[in-house]
């Protein structure tokens, strides 16, 4: 097939706006397309070589080399490209001035007895394949040759569309919702069949591989579809709601509330040994999550499964979920096992999409779920999702300012009924999130007293590993409860927790706290120690102001930190409940997003 | 070192630096090539990444000291990859050089022998058919003139081919400078041309790329026209020929 085609089509579509007739120049297009390259044609109008969730190179190739590239094919010198540049805008419009200049210029193809330089859809793709595979030494001369050798053989029509996908504006502004349109018209009997093709299209993310099922196997090929373990499936996304009665009323009345971890998101291909980690915009990231591939490897009985799940930062020494940002020492490049020693993760799995050769994106929620918890051996770096099951707008409530507290953006409820389908690419109302619309930045530090202290694991075994807080209401005078903390500690901080609680250890709940919190050892009122967050928040598991800001909650800290004992303050001298009220309506803001 | 390697094709070569010649001005062109070896001999053909240019090395079997085939392969190899490995050899070294489907080695034999071996490559064999030319002008000329022709005229970016009179004019067109090859100063020893002369302008950078193959022969024919390819033969001392076609420039 003739790459002129498709740049006269492409030509075609630059110069209208109405997306009825796009589509009709481009179900044109495919109905000419040899089924052989189908696939590439569909590529080259995405503007892409390949699925972007291949991992494969971009094209790679800059201005300067561009220039090179058309100088060298149409024989004048770079200055002169440059100016055209200057003048037209449009490298594109450049390299088709310049062939349109010098027709009847070429490589040796027409010199060849029985060779034609007519350039094919197959020449022009493998040739810019081999272009964005280039690499090393030598790469740049021969990503020239490659780009010239093309526009010597090209119309000036087809190196208008050559440069331009070569700089990366290959798009022409059509979108993949029309492409799949005129798929269902030239090959589906119609638009009828845009439905199937879209599912297919959500299932397996490769708009070029089910353009090729569709022409050479047929619309019943693409309805029969399963997910492919390693090709990714679109992920399903979620409404926005605040109101936790509508949430309910809109998933059914009754729903399953989980943590919405705050962490990147995470779709799991496992075949045997090979694991492939997609991100929510289907990018290959396997190489920053060596630790969730080997546990995947061992924790995930299947041979084959899709799963998902949300990849949180957590810390090193307590395991404690931490922000979003802390994700960010994983998108090095080198040095990613450094990366795992000192910003671990915690895989939180909440999906299964398919499991040994079984599609479940057509089965219920529970049904999923029931797979899911079948298949996974939790461990540290692979867990399930914390969630209840609840018809309960209160209980909704509670557990999400919970989760908040410990970490989480706030929680998804999903339906759980019997068509709580996995709705690939779609964003619908069987899953909704809930999240805060205001927080309370923590600017300054807090005195808060210590009034009980939890048992270490791991390396914090045999000393404590966590401490829990108290601010001062002198009204009552009652210690009560502000937060769990277990980060900020040196080695030798920790080392020494043990001789300085001694002396403070109770059996029982000291009369002067109040807390709902049971921690391993109560501590006497005594201690004071600094401590700062990223933020205050609600939570219903403290105690400090409760019931002041909401109902059936108190004030807390999110990812507090130890940062040093005060011992120059007695426990009256703490941080008083009435100031961190004052902190928490001061700093109080909208988030925007 | 695999030393059980069942060889299916095995040469000596006289000239071991003029081979590494052969293959340098194949890498200027391509990374990876097909060597074919069939009872004829060796037959080298790659056209580069911007098919402007054709390198086509043909070494018959007179050209070896000996050349044993037990079956006729193809053997892919990393043009670019062997030049970085192997030092340019002496005049007087020896080539031995041995094929098979996976393995191919090169021992360069002198006072030390050294041996180079590399696992082969799979490279697409592309059909290139045989041009059909007729040429305007045919000259043969002494090739270190032409070499040092072509030298004088490097950064012209364009060279332009002229057949003159009894002269072979060479002009650099953006340099503004000439370089001649007169019968009567004996660099140029035929001239076949139109009355009306003939020229076209090819590119010196392409030109270049070839031109140490000139000095490892006595002489070269040069074969251009209005509107076709150069084509440049280097037949070589040691026996077989390289055949270069290089279209005109745009």
């Amino acid at each position: 097939m003739l790459f002129r085609v498709v740049a006269e089509t492409l030509s075609k579509i630059e110069a209208i706006t109405s997306r009825t007739a796009i589509t009709e120049l481009l179900a044109n297009l495919f109905r000419k397309t040899d089924p052989e390259v189908i696939d590439k044609v569909v590529y080259l109008i995405q503007g892409k070589l390949w699925p972007d969730w291949r991992g494969l190179p971009e094209l790679g190739v800059g201005e300067k080399l561009l220039i090179k590239a058309i100088a060298k094919a149409t024989g004048v010198r770079e200055t002169e490209v440059e100016s055209l540049y200057k003048k037209l805008g449009d490298l594109g419009k450049v390299a088709e001035a310049l062939k349109s200049r010098r027709a009847g210029g070429g490589g040796l193809a027409r010199f060849l007895s029985g060779a034609t330089n007519a350039l094919t859809v197959n020449r022009v793709y493998e040739t810019l394949k081999r272009v964005a595979l280039a690499v090393g030494e030598g790469s740049r001369d021969l990503k020239i040759s490659l780009i010239s050798g093309l526009l010597v053989d090209a119309e000036p029509i087809e190196a208008r569309y050559i440069v331009r996908f070569v700089e990366g504006r290959g798009r022409i502004g059509v979108g993949d919702a029309t492409i799949m349109d005129a798929l269902a018209i030239a090959y589906g009997g119609g638009t009828a069949a845009r439905p199937v093709i879209e599912r297919a299209y959500n299932i397996r993310a490769d708009l070029g591989e089910v353009a090729r099922i569709l022409v050479k196997e047929g619309l019943r090929a693409l309805e029969k579809l399963t997910p492919e373990v390693g090709v990714p499936i679109r992920p399903m996304l979620a409404e926005r709601l605040n109101d936790p009665r509508e949430i309910l009323a809109k998933v059914g009345g009754k729903g399953m509330v989980e943590y919405k971890y705050d962490g990147e998101r995470a779709q799991i291909h496992k075949k045997g040994d090979e694991v492939i980690i997609y991100s929510r915009r289907l990018e290959n990231i396997t190489h920053q999550y060596p630790d969730v591939v080997e546990a995947v490897r061992n924790r995930i009985k299947s041979k084959e499964a899709i799963i998902e799940g949300e990849i949180v930062a957590v810390d090193p020494e307590t395991r404690e979920m931490k922000p979003f940002q802390e994700l960010m020492h994983r998108k090095r490049k080198h040095d990613i096992h450094e990366a795992i020693k000192e910003y671990p993760v915690t895989v939180f799995l909440f999906d299964a999409l398919y499991n040994e050769g079984e599609d479940l994106t057509t089965k219920p929620l529970p049904e999923r779920r029931k797979t899911l918890e079948m298949i996974v051996e939790p461990d540290e770096t692979i867990q399930l999702s914390q969630y209840i099951v609840t018809d309960d707008p209160e209980e909704l409530e509670k557990f999400f300012l919970e989760a908040i507290e410990n970490g989480a953006e706030g929680v998804m409820v999903k339906a759980i009924h019997k068509d709580s389908i996995y709705r690939a690419g779609a964003r619908g109302w069987l899953w909704i999130k809930y999240k805060r619309d205001y927080k309370s930045e923590m600017i300054d530090t807090v005195d808060l007293v210590v009034i009980g202290a939890f048992a270490g694991r791991g390396r914090r075994a045999g000393t404590y590993g966590a401490l829990l807080m108290a601010a001062y209401d002198p009204d009552a005078d009652l210690f009560r409860s502000v937060c769990k903390v277990g980060s900020g500690f040196t080695d030798k901080d920790l080392a020494e927790l043990p001789e300085i609680l001694k002396p403070y250890i109770r059996q029982s709940k000291p009369r002067n706290v109040d807390s709902l919190m049971k921690p391993d050892v109560w501590v006497e009122p005594a201690l004071v120690a600094e401590i700062i967050g990223a933020e205050l928040t609600l939570s219903p598991m403290h105690t400090c102001c409760r019931d002041e800001v909401r109902k059936g909650a108190g004030i807390s800290i999110r990812f507090p930190r130890f940062i040093r004992w005060r011992d120059d303050k007695g426990p009256t001298d703490a941080t008083t409940t009435k100031e961190l009220l004052e902190m928490y309506k001061s700093q109080l803001k909208k988030i925007s997003e | 070192m695999v030393d059980d390697i069942e060889w299916a094709v095995e040469f000596e070569y006289p000239g071991a630096k003029t081979f590494m010649v052969l293959m340098k001005s194949l890498g200027s062109l391509v990374d990876e090539a097909l060597f074919t070896f069939g009872e004829e001999g060796l037959r080298i053909k790659a056209l580069d990444p911007a098919r402007v240019a054709l390198l086509d090395i043909n070494l018959g079997t007179d050209a070896f000291l000996t050349y044993e085939v037990k079956k006729p392969i193809n053997v892919g190899v990393n043009v670019a990859g062997l030049i970085k490995a192997v030092p340019t050899p002496k005049k007087t070294d020896k080539l031995v050089f041995r094929a098979s489907e996976e393995f191919y080695e090169l021992v360069i034999e002198s006072n030390v022998t050294r041996r180079y071996r590399f696992r082969s490559i799979e490279v697409v064999a592309e059909e290139l058919p045989e041009p059909d030319l007729e040429f305007e002008v045919e000259a043969k000329a002494i090739a270190s003139a032409f070499k040092t022709a072509i030298k004088d005229l490097k950064g012209a970016e364009t060279i332009e081919f002229r057949a003159q009179g009894d002269d072979l004019v060479l002009r650099g067109v953006q340099i503004g400078a000439e370089a001649k090859l007169s019968r009567i100063a004996g660099s140029l020893l035929e001239l076949k041309a139109p009355e009306s002369g003939s020229s076209e302008r090819y590119d010196e950078g392409y030109i270049t790329k070839v031109i140490d193959l000139a000095g490892h022969v006595q002489t070269i024919e040069v074969r251009f026209g209005s509107g076709i390819p150069l084509n440049i033969l280097f037949p070589l001392a040691e026996g077989g020929f390289v055949k270069y076609l290089l279209a005109p420039k745009a």
